[in-house]
């Protein structure tokens, strides 16, 4: 087969789609073409490798849908568009597991209504415990008692600023997860 | 080889090399074509429908000899899916692997 005829039957089965996006899909084969032809290979040799024009030009209608557009085809099996690589990995379970995922977010997203007041007020809580240090110090002054009060507020704060970041982690692991 | 092993891998291979730079889609054919016994016109519609997904930029470049040619730049959402299918590809093979050899690890 020649070029000229390679192409000929390649617009002829490009038919059903608009005379824009069959002469930009020649133009990539005429591309092609003059490409390989300036490695060295002949216009026969071109189109065994290309393989025949018709089976060429069948993913472009393939694809197609309603609105013109490209589109992954949704239905499994024999359709060109659906890379074999993602559908092997898909786990029967991802179904499933999505859901589980889904009800533990709203579960988690409850959970935050009472969660993050509480993380808050625990992070505040040292300023309670600092009025106190002053009431408390201004009887009697202790070296110990200071410390105490020390490691007080920053033991709270930071299980306050702990809880906080562990809720938000776990709010977005089951948000992506949940694929909502 | 089966034909649908082939068509899953094209896309991967495809990104892949484009990692390693901009190509024009006859090198990417024929890259693909001397290592796997694939119909080299199957690269254009692939090409086509990852350039409108996004997954490519395109920009003409002349060439040295000839009309100018069509180059294939990754886009950052390309980049991130050849990193995700390079993976999902290795853990799969690996995981086939293990099963022809009788499925003990």
């Amino acid at each position: 087969m020649t070029k000229t005829e390679f192409l000929q039957q390649l617009y002829n089965n490009l038919s059903p789609l608009t005379d824009s996006e069959r002469k930009e899909i020649i133009q990539d084969f005429e591309e092609h073409f003059s490409a390989g032809l300036e490695s060295g290979k002949t216009e026969e040799r071109i189109c065994s490798e290309l393989g025949s024009p018709e089976s060429c030009a069948a993913p472009y209608l393939q694809g197609i849908n309603a609105s013109g557009q490209y589109a992954r085809a949704k239905s499994a099996g024999a359709s060109y568009t659906v890379p074999a690589v993602q559908k092997v990995s898909a786990n029967p379970n991802d179904g499933r597991n999505r859901f589980l995922w889904s009800v533990m977010f709203l579960f988690l997203v409850i959970c935050a209504f009472g969660v993050y007041p509480t993380a808050f007020c625990l992070m505040l809580s040292p300023l309670a415990v600092a009025l106190l240090a002053l009431l408390v110090l201004a009887v009697s002054w202790t070296g110990a008692a200071a410390g105490f009060l020390i490691c007080l507020s920053i033991s709270l704060f930071s299980a306050g600023l702990l809880i906080f970041l562990a809720m938000t982690a776990l709010l977005k692991m089951s948000f992506k997860k949940s694929g909502f | 080889m089966n034909i649908q092993f082939k068509k899953g891998v094209l896309e991967m291979c495809v990104l892949s090399l484009l990692k390693q730079g901009d190509k024009y889609g006859y090198e990417l054919a024929d890259t693909v074509g001397r290592q796997i016994d694939i119909s080299e016109g199957s690269i254009y519609p692939l090409l086509k429908r990852l350039k409108n997904e996004g997954y490519f930029e395109v920009y003409l470049k002349e060439s040295p000899t000839g009309p100018a040619r069509k180059y294939y730049r990754l886009t950052a959402k390309g980049i991130e899916m050849q990193e995700n299918l390079e993976k999902e590809w290795k853990e799969f093979s690996h995981s086939v692997e293990i099963v022809l050899r009788g499925g003990v690890k």
